[in-house]
């Protein structure tokens, strides 16, 4: 299935230059089913979706595999209005992907990264793992190989560190594969030593590492009562809990190649994180002497941001926000389709040519070690 | 300047004495070894004496969970805890930020003399 070392086929997007270059890094693909999973998996596994009676492994849990809030209870999340598609879902179609991304927001390059957050089933992780292999085979024939403006991730089950990292190299060297996907919260925190396997098979393969929220995401106090308070708190404390424990448990010492990007967790909380964890550092080093560096400069060199949702903020704000960090580097733009709360480009307007440039693709270009390899051709 | 101060044995291995000098005070510590350093007694961060602190080895590590004294030492602000390396007068932590001043100390007839 994987056609793998195959040099990517230039990307010319409609009007692709560098003044209008777009790199979207949260696109959510998706299927109508579970079936599609079928043929990438061997029998055993297929026995628990076909059911028949026998099973019961409920294939409409198409989605996050965590608890479902009651207003926005679709398998996976909702979706902007005119991204609905005429069945009354989203995500699954290319072609309508193709129509509302690449010509009506003007993207160039979109990096998928499901909506089968398949990393979070909670229990049967051998049966998870080998989901996230048939997921994978199936990403690569239905979208990176029908359109070569997609980058891929690669879908792991976390709970099996061994197991995950021989999925990444199994797929992680397709040309269009830019990323590992994990879910923002799992068992234990990425730091823990359990999950080196990961990041050292996608340090080695060239890949970044994308942490996203599923609804198993719980916030520090656990899981609200409502919707709105999860969405909230979710999100930006299990990103900043995350980073915390790859920095503090010496991840980014270890792999001084690897490259974190924390998707769809907002924007505003990242100068607290780097002020409060470097005054930490400063206090309480003797805790963690395997840390050689400053926080901040471990987040600066290893760590980037999604934009969406930015507009938590205004574009004056975010510059304030930027300068606070000390770097135009730390966000890469993303839409977040087809979700509801997905940003278009104009929430970039008013920031500086400079930092909309950067937002729009440089940062990318320069962190995803895959799209910095053939930057001269994306940009030609 | 030359400021001839106090015999060395006054200071056991290990101790540290503050001491006025002009206008402001510096800390005088005697390494385990018996060799002696100098540092301005006022931490960079909030201007704790760092005489009250403590005298440590530094602390290293290679891996998560792995802790190794070095021959190195520090001087542990009483307050935050921040570390300076009594040698450099640096913190180790954030050296491009944090720094006391260090002074050339040394011990002439038994007794220790700071050139400021």
């Amino acid at each position: 299935v994987v056609n793998a070392l195959e040099t990517p086929t230039p990307v010319k997007s409609s009007g692709s230059s560098k003044e209008t270059f777009l790199i979207d890094t949260d696109v959510h693909e998706a299927f109508q089913s579970t079936d599609v999973l079928l043929p990438y998996l061997a029998q055993e596994w297929a026995r628990y979706l076909t059911g028949g009676g026998e099973y019961s492994w409920p294939p409409s849990l198409l989605g996050s595999f965590g608890i479902e809030y009651a207003p926005w209870a679709a398998p996976m999340g909702s979706a902007r209005r005119d991204w609905f598609l005429p069945d009354g879902g989203f995500g699954w179609d290319l072609d309508a992907m193709r129509r509302h991304l690449f010509d009506e927001t003007g993207v160039s390059v979109a990096i998928l990264n499901g909506s089968f957050r398949v990393g979070s089933l909670p229990t049967d992780h051998e049966f998870g793992a080998a989901l996230a292999s048939a997921y994978n085979d199936w990403e690569i024939d239905h979208w990176l190989d029908r359109d070569k403006r997609l980058r891929g991730s690669v879908h792991v089950m976390p709970h099996l560190p061994d197991l995950a990292a021989r999925e990444i190299d199994r797929v992680g060297q397709h040309p269009q594969m830019v990323q590992v996907f994990l879910p923002l919260s799992t068992d234990r925190q990425y730091g823990d030593p359990a999950y080196r396997p990961i990041f050292e098979a996608a340090s080695r393969n060239g890949l970044v590492v994308a942490l996203h929220h599923g609804t198993n995401t719980g916030s520090a106090l656990g899981r609200p009562r409502l919707f709105v308070e999860w969405h909230t708190t979710a999100p930006p404390q299990a990103a900043a809990s995350q980073i915390v424990s790859l920095v503090c448990n010496g991840t980014f010492d270890r792999y001084p190649e690897l490259k974190v990007v924390c998707l769809e967790t907002g924007v505003s909380w990242v100068p607290w994180l780097l002020w409060r964890l470097d005054q930490q550092y400063r206090e309480l080093r003797t805790g963690i002497p395997w840390v050689k560096r400053l926080p901040s400069a471990h987040i600066r060199d290893s760590v980037r941001f999604g934009t969406q949702p930015i507009t938590e903020v205004t574009a004056k704000q975010f510059t304030q926000l930027v300068e606070m960090s000390e770097s135009e580097c730390l966000w890469v733009f993303a839409t977040d389709y087809p979700h509801y709360d997905s940003d278009s480009t104009s929430v970039l307007d008013g920031l500086s040519p400079e930092l909309r440039r950067r937002i729009r693709y440089e940062n990318a270009l320069d962190f995803y070690p895959r799209l910095a390899a053939e930057a001269d051709v994306l940009l030609a | 300047m030359r400021h001839e101060l106090f015999p060395v044995e006054e200071l056991a291995p290990g101790e540290m004495r503050s001491v006025e000098i002009g206008n402001i005070r510096v800390v005088i510590i005697r390494k385990p070894d018996g060799s002696v350093r100098a540092l301005r007694d006022r931490c960079s961060h909030m201007g704790a004496p760092l005489s009250v602190g403590w005298l440590r080895r530094a602390m290293d590590g290679d891996d998560v969970g792995q802790c190794a004294y070095l021959d190195q030492y520090v001087v542990r602000c009483p307050w935050h805890y921040y570390e300076f390396n009594v040698d450099t007068g640096l913190s180790i932590a954030d050296a491009a930020r944090d720094r006391v001043r260090a002074y050339d100390v040394t011990v002439e007839a038994g007794r220790i003399v700071l050139e400021r």
